[in-house]
């Protein structure tokens, strides 16, 4: 509104023209733009598709709702600490080094923030895995 | 606050069959609800007994846990392919 009287306050002093001033008026009508306000992602979204020329054919598709991984997080805060140290054990022995105990939701938000501004894509021989966040 | 899904589909294709479902989850609800309930006095009932247990102290919350679960896998969708074999499942 105060942009407005300024822009009607320089036609009536003559600092503007009328068509400078309608186009003045036209962008501060203008809605503000949806890439200056940052929409929060609302799925995670991880796909699996093969590369060109390659034999394999298998693809893969998941969307994930954000507020079920969210959920999810939360109910592992349930699991008690004997069967967190026996799946943490589970994992090291298949390679993967993360903590059950580690997962906090402080944590997640971190990572989804980081998500909705970076896609992950691994490209190897059979395929392209893409992770991001929409 | 977010509203548990309606229907399901199910979609598994392979060399043995071809199984499409459409499942109307909402039809389960009415016992899930009572399930839930009884599950919820049982929790706080075994909470009363196992307290001094870190473990017991979380009992009651399983079920709201559970239920914020559930109620978030509206527009799960999950589309495995390969060449003899299809898989889809998807929540609306």
């Amino acid at each position: 509104m105060e942009n407005r009287k300024r822009i009607l306050e320089m036609v009536a002093e003559n600092k503007i023209t009328v068509d400078e001033a309608e186009r003045l008026l036209a962008l501060v009508d203008e809605p503000v733009e949806s890439a200056s306000i940052k929409k929060a992602p609302k799925y995670l979204r991880v796909t699996i598709k093969p590369c060109a020329g390659s034999e394999n054919t298998d693809r893969v598709n998941v969307r994930v709702p954000l507020s079920l991984v969210r959920a999810g997080v939360k109910l592992t805060s349930l699991i008690p600490n004997e069967a967190a140290d026996k799946v943490d054990t589970a994992l090291k022995e298949k390679g993967v080094g993360f903590s059950l105990k580690n997962l906090k939701e402080d944590d997640l938000e971190q990572l989804i923030d980081a998500l909705s501004d970076l896609e992950v894509d691994i490209e190897g021989g059979k395929g392209k895995v893409n992770v991001f966040t929409e | 606050m977010s509203y548990p899904p309606l229907t399901m589909r199910l979609h598994i294709l392979n060399d043995n069959s071809n199984l499409r479902f459409w499942i109307p989850i909402f039809l389960l609800y009415p016992f899930l609800l009572v399930l839930a309930l009884v599950a919820e006095i049982l929790a706080i009932a075994a909470f009363i007994l196992f307290w001094p247990w870190d473990w017991g102290r979380k009992l009651p919350l399983f079920v709201p846990y559970i239920s914020r679960v559930i109620c978030n896998l509206r527009n799960l969708e999950i589309d495995i392919q390969s060449r003899w074999e299809t898989f889809f499942v998807s929540f609306k």
